[in-house]
Order: structure tokens, then C-alpha cells, then sequence
């Protein structure tokens, strides 16, 4: 509640119980903001303006009704207006006619026999309704935040379970188009693939290379220098090449 | 006139040996007279060697029916031939090639891609000796 005053509203028809409950304030210098209404009609009429009370303190015999009217009624109105009903503390002259448990039962917080020292006790259990009021209020609220988070981690696994189904279903499509290249993976070559591989590769460079060079060495005729020189590059490039398969060869042989 | 019998399964080996070796410009024929026979086969090879007892055989490894060991032994079985200088030219290039060439009978042994100035030189050297 922080440092603002409680909302009251007090249900007394009698002007003495008014009085005392003004004195009651003025006295203990309680932070109390109070409304007084003297009957359940008028108590009908303050809750459709204002409704933002802290607390309803009511006596239980009125002009037009009774502690249980004023309950129904507040139960109603909570029914239909979807106001949350402060807490109701019932005060009465004797306890001959009103049945405690029952009072509770239909939504009383407490009940106070009007008592010579009744009133040194109504401050501590206002304060102790209001707060248990408070708790309630954001048990409430924690509980329809808890409701709202419930539903949106459903929608959130409803949706991500799609998904995962999607995601699921992608990655079974590239596993199979991966299949193949595992295979190839786990081949493992033997050295007879390896010479026949190094054979085919040896093969065109068993042309390339002599002819190459006989061109070179001018078998077969004068060569320009621009002949010679382009000549010259294609053979030491097959050389190269050349070179690199027999290395490759010589791995083989170690392996 | 020297007679060189090349034999190969292969088109391909017999018009590069033709030039390393009838050319005039650059090959054996530049230095020496000699001519080339051509065999595409073991057997034919045999028949070839047999009635024309060349100087030199330039002689493929990987034929089919009939490889390069097998005609190299019946040469050398054949008391008329044993003597022929065979050259071993082959695709097969691993290091055991070349002692399984000459185990089997093989005087020398030149792997492809062969060096053509290197064998030229190696032809005539031996023909001329």
C-alpha cells in the first residue's frame, strides 16, 4: 500500500457508531480516508461511483437490511461487474443472531463483537484484511501472469514442435542426399586402386610429354622463337605434372 | 642396317618410338642406320623375332594374352634368340617394375613417360657397341 491512506467505507446506520469510529481515527491518527453510508441502498449507490475501497467495515443490522444482504449483494456485484470485492469486516451489538462460521463462509473477512474494547483491536485487523487483501490481489495478478506465460509457452511449443518437425524433416532430406558422400567417405582406397588411378593419370602425359618434347628438340622441323618459347612452357608444365604423380606414387608405396 | 622390333598393344607407343627412332632430324636414324618393326602382340611379336632376329627389342609390359615377362621368357629360352637386347618401355612406373623387369630377363628398362633425347642416346650407344 506504500504511504497512501486505506479507502474505508463504513456501513453504520446508527450516528453513535459514526461518531465512534471518526474518534477512533482522530484518536489513533490512523491513515484512513473513510466514506460512511448509512444504509445498504446507500452502500449500492457509493460502490457504483467509487470503487476502489481498501476495506468495507459494516454493522450487521441496518435500516433495509442485514450483514447478509450486504454480503449477497457485494457477491453479486463482484459477479457481474468483475470487481474484485474488498475485504468485509462484519461488526454487531450481540452474537445472538448472526451465525459466525456461516458470516465467514459467505465471504466475511472477520467478525467483531461490539464490545467496550472492540475498537483497540479494529486497527491491526483492518490493517491485517487490507494486506491479506494485497496478497491476494497479487496472487491474483501473479497467478493470471503465470496463466498468460502458460498459454504462451504452449503457443511457443506448439509452434516450435512445427519447427523441429520442419528442421527434422530438412535434415532427413540432406542426410539422404549426404549418404552417397559417406559412402565415398568410408571407401577406403586399396593401393591397386591408387597405381590404377595414378595409371590414367599417367597415360595422356605418355603422349603429351614425348611428343612435346621431340617438337621441342625440333624432330620435325625449325620452331620460331615464340614456338620454342611456347613450346618449351607446355613441357616443363607436363614435367611438373609429371613430377606430382610420382610423388603421389611414392606415397602410395610408403603406405 | 640395325633393326629395332617395338611391340605394343598400343597404336599411340608405336608412332612415338617410330619418330625417337626413324627420324632423321632428332632420333636414332640421325646418328645411325636402322630400321623399325612393329608388333602389336606377344605372339606376333615371337613370330617377328624369330624370323627376323632384331638387333633390339623395345618391348611393352601390360599386354593382354601375352605380357612382356612371358614373351621375355620365350625369347631367352630360345637358344637363337636369348641373346637380343630387350628394353623394357613401360606404363608401369613403381620402383619393383623395374626389378621384376630385369629378373625376368629384361636388359634395361625405361618407364613412360620416357625422356626422348635420354633414350635416343641409350639406342644408339647400344646399337653401336
Amino acid at each position: 500500500m506504500g504511504t497512501q491512506n486505506y479507502q474505508l467505507l463504513v456501513v453504520e446506520d446508527q450516528k453513535r457508531g459514526q461518531e465512534d469510529f471518526k474518534e477512533l481515527v482522530q484518536k489513533q491518527k490512523l491513515s484512513y480516508d473513510f466514506t460512511i453510508a448509512g444504509s445498504v441502498q446507500e452502500l449500492k449507490s457509493i460502490l457504483q461511483q467509487k470503487k476502489d475501497f481498501d476495506l468495507i467495515l459494516t454493522d450487521d443490522q441496518l435500516v433495509d437490511g442485514n450483514a447478509y444482504d450486504i454480503l449477497s449483494l457485494l457477491s453479486d456485484l463482484e459477479d457481474n461487474t468483475k470487481i474484485q470485492i474488498p475485504p468485509i469486516i462484519v461488526l454487531s451489538k450481540d452474537d445472538h443472531d448472526i451465525n459466525v462460521p456461516d458470516i465467514i463462509k459467505k465471504g466475511a473477512y472477520a467478525y467483531f463483537l461490539k464490545d467496550h474494547e472492540f475498537l483497540s483491536f479494529l486497527p491491526v485487523t483492518i490493517k491485517n484484511a487490507i494486506d491479506h487483501f494485497e496478497t491476494l490481489k497479487r496472487w491474483k495478478k501473479t497467478e493470471s501472469l503465470i496463466d498468460n506465460l502458460y498459454h504462451q509457452l504452449n503457443d511457443y511449443i506448439e509452434k516450435g514442435t512445427g519447427e523441429i518437425e520442419a528442421i527434422h524433416k530438412n535434415l532427413e532430406q540432406n542426410h539422404q542426399k549426404l549418404k552417397p558422400m559417406d559412402r565415398l567417405k568410408k571407401t577406403t582406397f586399396s593401393k591397386t586402386d591408387l597405381d590404377n588411378l595414378s595409371h590414367k593419370f599417367r597415360t595422356p602425359l605418355n603422349v603429351i610429354l614425348p611428343n612435346i618434347q621431340m617438337l621441342k628438340d625440333q624432330f620435325f622441323g625449325t620452331l620460331n622463337g615464340v614456338q620454342m618459347e611456347r613450346i618449351d612452357h607446355i613441357f616443363h608444365q607436363g614435367k611438373e605434372l609429371l613430377s606430382m604423380i610420382e610423388q603421389f606414387d611414392c606415397k602410395t608405396n610408403d603406405k | 642396317m640395325k633393326k629395332i622390333l617395338v611391340v605394343d598393344d598400343q597404336e599411340s607407343g608405336h608412332v612415338i618410338l617410330r619418330d625417337v627412332i626413324e627420324n632423321t632430324l632428332g632420333g636414332v636414324c640421325k646418328y645411325i642406320s636402322c630400321e623399325m618393326m612393329s608388333a602389336y602382340s606377344g605372339r606376333e611379336a615371337l613370330e617377328k623375332i624369330e624370323s627376323n632376329k632384331p638387333d633390339m627389342v623395345m618391348l611393352d609390359i601390360n599386354m593382354p594374352q601375352m605380357d612382356g615377362f612371358e614373351v621375355t621368357r620365350h625369347i631367352r629360352q630360345n637358344e637363337d634368340t636369348k641373346d637380343i637386347y630387350i628394353v623394357a618401355v613401360t606404363a608401369q612406373a613403381m620402383s619393383d617394375d623395374r626389378n621384376r623387369c630385369l629378373r625376368a630377363g629384361c636388359n634395361e628398362y625405361f618407364s613412360k613417360p620416357f625422356d626422348v633425347l635420354r633414350l635416343v642416346h641409350f639406342i644408339v650407344d647400344k646399337l653401336r657397341g
